[in-house]
């Protein structure tokens, strides 16, 4: 059974809405069928697609496109094999599609199965052998869809030099056989953690963009949400993936009120609470509630208890100081990282007062010399001197981190906060 | 799947003709549950190195090694594995793994 449409406009329409809904499905269980040949996979589908172009328009669009799109895919997958002058593997591939192909494969495999497919995708895309670069494009290519020049653009490098960073890692998951799965049990914990800062990292870039003009680059926020949700779904029972997904809605929903008219960054202090996102922080302070109930506390789970507490209240000055300095003392013991260590003495320093935080920098930097060469390090100080009313040390303190910043948006920022103390 | 293991470490360390022998035994047998085996040397250390190339048809030879980094190559071993998770996973458990590196590399499978 077929639905008639008329001329090529309709039917990549249609084609269109299939790719958008069911791409992932489509090319992750085709990459099984590839065992596990993600070029083989991509190259397939690339061709059902432009067979379905030509043939849809007279043919009208399949009662199941999706199924129809699976099906072609594989039948070029058998025909890219066949034509292959590389041995290597090839048999194998060979014997198991054609294998596929004769068992006549229900056209919609168990539910179970797909979600499955895309778990493993997602795994092999974010295996702890690729180079992390390699894992976000391949993330954003494979299981987000987006295509190479979106993801080149995202990432400022030319298309060329993203498609080959792509080819280059569907060649190693081939040529040295990482497998298509979804890691065992004793591997889960250290490789949903692997998964979840490839997300993580996607949204920051999108948001903090280290290299960009501009503060926010929405597409990758919303990617990265896409792919937080897809997660959740894929394993409810994991608090740690609602936990990042809690943490990125409570971030972004201050997305609209993050910069000024001019696209300079405000504080928290400063912003529009108005332009904040209630759907959104209702959304995301339920999942944080709910992650930190299953009683296995994360990192991303307290960040988000954290984001939760400065997101709630109407007004800067109700935010509960004391409840976010515990909250980092608790992450701090989990993740002892420099970044925490800084927000825990800010939070601190706005329970106790600024010397306090001050005096918990002082202890750091002399624990840690490296950190005199981290801008955030210094951009924490000259925020506490300048609460303490200390401007000149203030303003010493911003202009060197300003010197260190590799972001032009915070930079503007910073210096901004230095006039606002006096220049010295 | 066969991979190639490539035993880095700090030369000081990495005499293996020297070690003591049991934790190389034991590697052998847990191995030896994952996957085959199909070779692997220890090496002398890097000093003993010849490096030879070959330009305008003349033979070039200089002392070794030709990778001149702390970290020297000591030994291999070529095993047959599933895949690459299995091949991580018995890298993880030779010996040099907590004090030196170990490389994994696919070998070509020129399908005779």
């Amino acid at each position: 059974m077929t639905t008639p449409v008329r001329g090529e406009a309709e039917a990549s329409r249609a084609l269109e809405s299939v790719v958008a809904e069911h791409g992932t499905r489509i090319v992750a269980t085709l990459i099984r069928a590839c065992g596990g040949d993600f070029q083989l996979a991509e190259d397939a589908l690339q061709e059902a697609l432009l067979t379905a172009l030509e043939r849809w328009p007279h043919d009208g669009v399949p009662a199941k496109p999706e199924a129809w799109l699976y099906t072609a895919g594989r039948r070029k997958a058998i025909d890219h094999l066949r034509r292959s002058q590389n041995l290597e593997r090839k048999t194998e591939q060979l014997q198991n599609l054609v294998a596929l192909e004769q068992a006549g494969e229900p056209d919609e495999p168990e539910k179970e199965l797909l979600q499955d497919d895309r778990l493993r995708l997602i795994f092999t895309c974010c295996h702890p052998s690729l180079a992390l670069e390699a894992q976000v494009a391949l993330t954003l290519r494979t299981v987000a869809g987006l295509e190479v020049p979106e993801i080149a653009k995202a990432f400022f490098v030319t298309v060329d030099t993203m498609a080959k960073r792509l080819t280059r890692a569907r060649n190693k998951i081939r040529d040295a056989r990482i497998p298509y799965r979804v890691p065992p049990e004793h591997e889960l914990p250290d490789r949903l953690t692997g998964v979840l800062s490839v997300v993580y990292l996607v949204f920051n870039e999108g948001y903090v963009g280290s290299t960009g003009q501009r503060l926010v680059r929405d597409e990758l926020c919303d990617e990265a949400l896409r792919l937080g949700r897809l997660l959740t779904s894929l394993m409810p029972d994991e608090p740690e993936a609602l936990g990042l997904l809690s943490l990125m809605l409570l971030i972004d929903s201050r997305r609209a009120a993050r910069t000024d008219a001019h696209g300079d960054m405000l504080t928290l202090e400063e912003q529009d609470r108005s332009l904040w996102d209630r759907a959104r922080i209702t959304e995301g302070a339920a999942l944080a509630q709910r992650s930190l109930r299953m009683r296995r506390p994360g990192p991303y789970q307290l960040q988000a208890a954290i984001a939760a507490l400065h997101a709630e209240p109407g007004r800067p000055e109700d935010t509960d100081w004391l409840e976010i300095a515990l909250l980092y003392n608790e992450l701090l013991r989990i993740q002892p990282t420099a970044v925490v260590e800084l927000n825990r003495a800010a939070a601190v320093a706005m329970a106790y007062g600024p010397d306090r935080g001050l005096w918990l920098l002082d202890n750091l930097e002399a624990q840690d010399g490296s950190l005199a060469g981290y801008y955030l390090m210094h951009a924490a100080r000259a925020d506490l001197l300048r609460r303490a009313c200390r401007f000149e040390e203030a303003s010493k303190s911003y202009r060197r981190a300003m010197e260190l910043c590799p972001n032009p948006v915070e930079v503007r920022y910073l210096r901004r906060r230095m006039r606002e103390v006096g220049e010295s | 799947m066969k991979y190639m293991f490539l035993l880095f470490n700090a030369e000081s360390s990495g005499d293996m003709a020297e070690e003591s022998m049991q934790p190389w035994i034991k590697f052998g047998e847990d191995a030896a549950k994952l996957a085959t085996m199909h070779g692997g040397e220890a090496l002398h250390p890097g000093s003993t190195a010849t490096v030879v190339s070959v330009r305008d048809g003349k033979r070039v030879v200089t002392d070794g090694p030709f990778v001149t980094t702390k970290e020297q190559l000591g030994g291999f071993y070529v095993y047959d594995c599933e895949n690459l998770d299995t091949a991580m996973k018995l890298a993880e458990m030779i010996p040099w793994a907590p004090t030196g590196y170990i490389e994994i590399r696919p070998v070509v499978d020129f399908g005779q």
